[in-house]
């Protein structure tokens, strides 16, 4: 568990951050870091893996967002980065998943709540996530 | 060599096509202490070997036998620059404080077997074409078997 998730800040979740379709893994070793796809109201929510130290215990820790077309938009052209995105953001969802990403907690933060070290290491872009590995 | 271990877990054939390997370099992701960067046998498992048989029932066999094997990467002039841009995509996204290298590794005759495991990832292409899963035999013995060669920071 991470320290400073507090119990009072949980909410509900029922098809708030649920991926109903369009699911795509981004970024993928052993488990999932980043990875999007649409609710039930048709919005995009995007979760990028705050850190895996306790993947083994079947916890995953996302910073979650849900963004409108804009946003989402802007994301994929590169013209904002996670962080950016993570700014602007008037509510961030921590969402606790198992391994196989079932939501098992969703806790509100503002951004100014998340401390620095749990941040991502960079202001990423989609581009610097997103490639294809050239085959012959 | 016996892989007892893996065949109380599931039924499904994990093994097939594996083969071993003591002449090609790997490499393997690990978190490790700033103070004590040092591999040691707990970063050097199946993600979720330590389950038991009741959980893997749940899972096809494709999913079974990779949570089972140890991912690993072949390190050779052909693979280097790409496997590491994957792991360097991870960093940019996991917070500051778990910083990650890549243990560059072989191993030793008896230690297991490799299976090719390639990754598909968005749309179907595939995503990381240098991935294998290791499954240790029933005798492996880190102390034995793993030969650290380098740590590369990412």
């Amino acid at each position: 568990m991470i320290a400073w998730l507090k119990n009072n800040r949980k909410t509900s979740y029922k098809g708030k951050l649920e991926i109903v379709k369009d699911k795509e893994v981004l970024l993928f070793h052993e488990y999932a870091y980043l990875y999007l796809g649409k609710n039930q109201h048709d919005k995009t929510v995007v979760f990028s893996l705050m850190n895996d130290e306790f993947a083994d215990e079947d916890a995953l820790f996302y910073l979650t967002l849900i963004l409108n077309k804009k946003q989402f938009n802007q994301f994929k052209n590169n013209e904002l980065g996670f962080v950016d995105l993570l700014k602007d953001a008037p509510v961030i969802y921590v969402s606790e998943t198992n391994n196989d990403n079932e939501l098992k907690a969703i806790f509100e933060y503002d951004f100014s709540e998340i401390p620095a070290d749990d941040l991502p290491e960079t202001n990423f872009k989609y581009e610097q996530i997103v490639h294809t590995v050239g085959i012959n | 060599m016996k892989f007892k271990f893996y065949k109380e877990k599931t039924k499904c054939e994990c093994l097939q096509d594996s083969f071993e390997d003591y002449e090609n370099v790997y490499v393997r992701l690990a978190r490790l202490k700033e103070a004590n960067p040092v591999m040691k046998v707990k970063d050097f498992k199946g993600q979720r070997e330590n389950k038991d048989a009741e959980y893997f029932k749940e899972f096809d066999c494709k999913m079974t036998c990779g949570y089972l094997g140890i991912s690993t990467n072949i390190w050779n002039e052909e693979s280097q620059e790409i496997v590491k841009s994957k792991f360097e995509r991870i960093n940019l996204i996991l917070s500051r404080k778990m910083k990650k290298v890549l243990v560059v590794f072989k191993l030793n005759g008896n230690a297991g077997k490799f299976v090719y495991a390639p990754i598909i990832g968005k749309n179907g292409m595939p995503d990381d074409i240098y991935h294998y899963d290791f499954y240790k035999s029933d005798e492996f013995d880190f102390e034995t078997h793993f030969n650290e060669l380098q740590q590369i920071d990412l």
